[in-house]
């Protein structure tokens, strides 16, 4: 009787299959899709139940990602309800429509083309991740009063290739996740992702984020996922030649930056040290000029907890930097 | 404006006997006439028309056709002019020593510094600390006149001092804001230097001080604001209609987007003089006059700075006379003349 009973069931289907096929023949592709993947039999019973009874917006939220040519991504639950609820709020849509991104007409569009690279170079985040930590991020901006300048570079970089190997996108997704999770330090300022300056030797230099100003924070992100460590050229075209000679005290410089997961390219105190001791590069004016220009900012520093702190010369330095850890935590907090 | 004239390979400059001083790689140079006062220099400074030069190995002070030489190892950043005396700490023989000239006799003294060396000096036997507090000390005898915890003053995680504090007829002005970041507290002080009294706060003004005439500023963004130390009345001077004209947006093909550039003031590097705001852009090039009377933008341009891999901007500016003098990262001194009353 049960055999029979599936018999007559799957028969029901087949004509319904057949007898949807033939009423939706003129409509978009993207529906016949979806009644061929509702009939496939290894998709989930999640995934029928989003469409039984269903509104509008769910139907919009599969068109969208099937438009993403993303074939496994329209299966996802996750994804699904996470476009439905974006495409439903308000504030998300209202951010990302003001941001004006360059090629993109609306929200649909913008959730669509951030299928396309969302899994190059973020850290293995997927789809869902992304724009969960992009809701949170504008969430943020807004409970917070904050008013952020060039933010449409954080929407882009998932949005277009970031050539060559995506390490911009990544520092996005992280700038992005740390200021959801530090509200104050953002609360009633204006940030700004800063634009990039070339050098005469074709070097891009800018400083991720800045935060308020006078004082304000210089934030450079950083997530180094793989075993590469920071290297001692980095440190020096970014942090000497570029942070110590735009601040006017330290407290205006921080290096977020996200390691490996086993933390084994974390970067040392003894690493930054043995580089500011063994510094050198050409002319020998500029490189005087940056000795100088961070003796004067880590004696106002270190002035601060030891009013007895006078660096004379470069081997003061070195010994300051030797004996304290504070300015490394601050500089370089543990993340 | 107009430029006259562009040297190159300067790395600091400022004014001697009213003509112009500067140090060009390791010489040091007096203008017109081009004569080199001194080779071999790491450092100098021009203090109320006394001129100081700094090696490795010594620090030199010429005054009233004289000069005066104190070997040890000494920076100039660390030395202090007050009435006839110059301070400065040096390190003689591995042995650290403050050392005090009277620029009339030339007569030298060393002394140990007691509890410290001073942060800033107000008068030859008043000095004093910033640290977590201040301290108002003889550094000679180490009395301590007064001293007060800066986190009495603003309670934050981490409350710190930005900047140099201010003093001005008596009065000590200072900023305090939490260093942690984590709130927006921030707070102007005025303390009366005799008495340690709170004689004013503000948390509207603020921000790195400086004194040009007798005034205290505080400028950033697009904004200016005015302390008159006297009465503690503030002028805020909102300016971005006028500067509106310096917001830049450049397209960058390998971002695929165009970028916003918001012009920004220096808040440090920046002078007043007849109430014009000779200013420059924070981490970037552009350089102009505000009259701060009516507001009006009377003149700016972008100066071209080719500092390889540092970051281009200008590190110094000064007025004198009817020159308006830049100077950048890539250590190109630029001379600019007022072409018509401004």
């Amino acid at each position: 009787m049960k055999s029979l009973f599936k018999i007559y069931k799957s028969f029901v289907i087949v004509f319904f299959l057949l007898f949807a096929s033939h009423i939706f023949a003129n409509q978009p592709c993207w529906f016949k899709e979806l009644l061929k993947d509702l009939a496939k039999p290894n998709v989930s019973q999640e995934f029928k139940t989003f469409f039984k009874n269903a509104p509008q917006e769910n139907y919009d939220a599969y068109k969208i990602l099937h438009y993403a040519n993303k074939t496994k991504l329209r299966y996802n639950i996750d994804a699904l309800n996470t476009v439905r609820r974006l495409r439903s709020s308000d504030e998300f849509v209202n951010f990302v429509q003001g941001l004006q991104i360059p090629n993109i007409k609306n929200i649909d569009d913008f959730l669509a083309k951030a299928a396309t690279w969302y899994n190059k170079s973020s850290g293995g985040k997927g789809y869902v991740a992304v724009l969960k930590n992009m809701e949170d991020f504008v969430s943020t901006l807004n409970k917070s009063n904050v008013q952020c300048d060039n933010c449409v570079y954080l929407f882009n970089r998932f949005i277009v290739n970031d050539i060559p190997t995506g390490v911009n996108r990544q520092a996005c997704y992280w700038l992005m996740e740390d200021v959801a999770a530090n509200p104050n330090l953002v609360k009633n300022k204006k940030i700004a992702v800063e634009h990039p300056v070339t050098g005469l030797d074709g070097t891009t230099q800018r400083v991720d984020l800045k935060v308020g100003s006078s004082p304000g924070i210089n934030l450079e992100y950083k997530w180094l996922s793989s075993n590469a460590p920071l290297g001692k050229d980095t440190f020096i075209r970014e942090f000497v030649k570029r942070d110590m000679h735009s601040i006017n005290s330290l407290d205006e410089v921080q290096w977020r930056i996200k390691w490996n997961t086993n933390q084994t390219n974390k970067l040392t105190k003894n690493q930054v040290v043995n580089w500011i001791e063994n510094l050198d590069f050409q002319p020998t004016t500029n490189l005087n000029s940056a000795k100088d220009k961070m003796m004067r900012l880590f004696q106002s520093y270190g002035r601060k907890k030891d009013p007895n702190l006078t660096i004379l010369d470069y081997d003061d330095l070195i010994t300051f930097l030797k004996n304290n850890d504070d300015w490394f935590s601050k500089i370089f907090p543990n993340i | 404006m107009r430029l006259v004239n562009r040297l190159e390979n300067i790395f600091s400059f400022d004014f001697f006997n009213n003509e112009l001083v500067f140090q060009q790689e390791s010489k040091l140079i007096l203008q017109p006439e081009g004569s080199i006062i001194e080779e071999g220099i790491s450092s100098f400074l021009v203090k109320n028309n006394n001129l100081i030069t700094n090696n490795t190995e010594q620090i030199k002070l010429y005054f009233s056709d004289k000069s005066i030489n104190l070997e040890g190892t000494f920076r100039l950043a660390n030395g202090f002019l007050v009435d006839e005396f110059y301070f400065n700490i040096g390190k003689v023989n591995k042995e650290r020593k403050t050392y005090v000239i009277n620029l009339e006799s030339g007569e030298i003294n060393d002394f140990p510094s007691k509890p410290y060396y001073p942060h800033q000096i107000l008068k030859k036997d008043k000095a004093f600390i910033f640290s977590q507090k201040i301290e108002f000390y003889n550094p000679f005898s180490g009395e301590v006149f007064w001293n007060k915890d800066i986190s009495e003053l603003l309670k934050t995680t981490n409350t710190e001092i930005y900047g140099k504090p201010q003093i001005i007829n008596n009065k000590l002005f200072f900023f305090l804001f939490d260093s942690s970041h984590q709130t927006d507290e921030r707070i102007t002080l005025c303390l009366d230097v005799e008495t340690k009294e709170v004689l004013w706060e503000s948390k509207k003004f603020g921000g790195w001080l400086t004194t040009f005439e007798d005034k205290i500023y505080a400028i950033k963004d697009k904004q200016v604001q005015i302390l008159n130390p006297e009465t503690f009345e503030v002028t805020n001077l909102d300016l971005q209609e006028q500067l509106l004209v310096l917001d830049k947006k450049i397209h960058k093909p390998e971002d695929q987007m165009i970028w916003q550039i918001p012009f920004s003031f220096s808040s440090s590097t920046y002078v007043i003089k007849d109430n014009h705001l000779y200013f420059t852009q924070e981490k970037n090039s552009t350089v102009g006059i505000i009259d701060l009377k009516t507001k009006e933008l009377l003149w700016h341009t972008d100066i071209e700075i080719n500092s390889g891999d540092i970051i281009p901007i200008i590190t110094d500016i000064k007025v004198h006379g009817t020159r308006l003098y830049i100077l950048d990262s890539s250590n190109t001194l630029h001379i600019f003349e007022k072409d018509k009353i401004i």
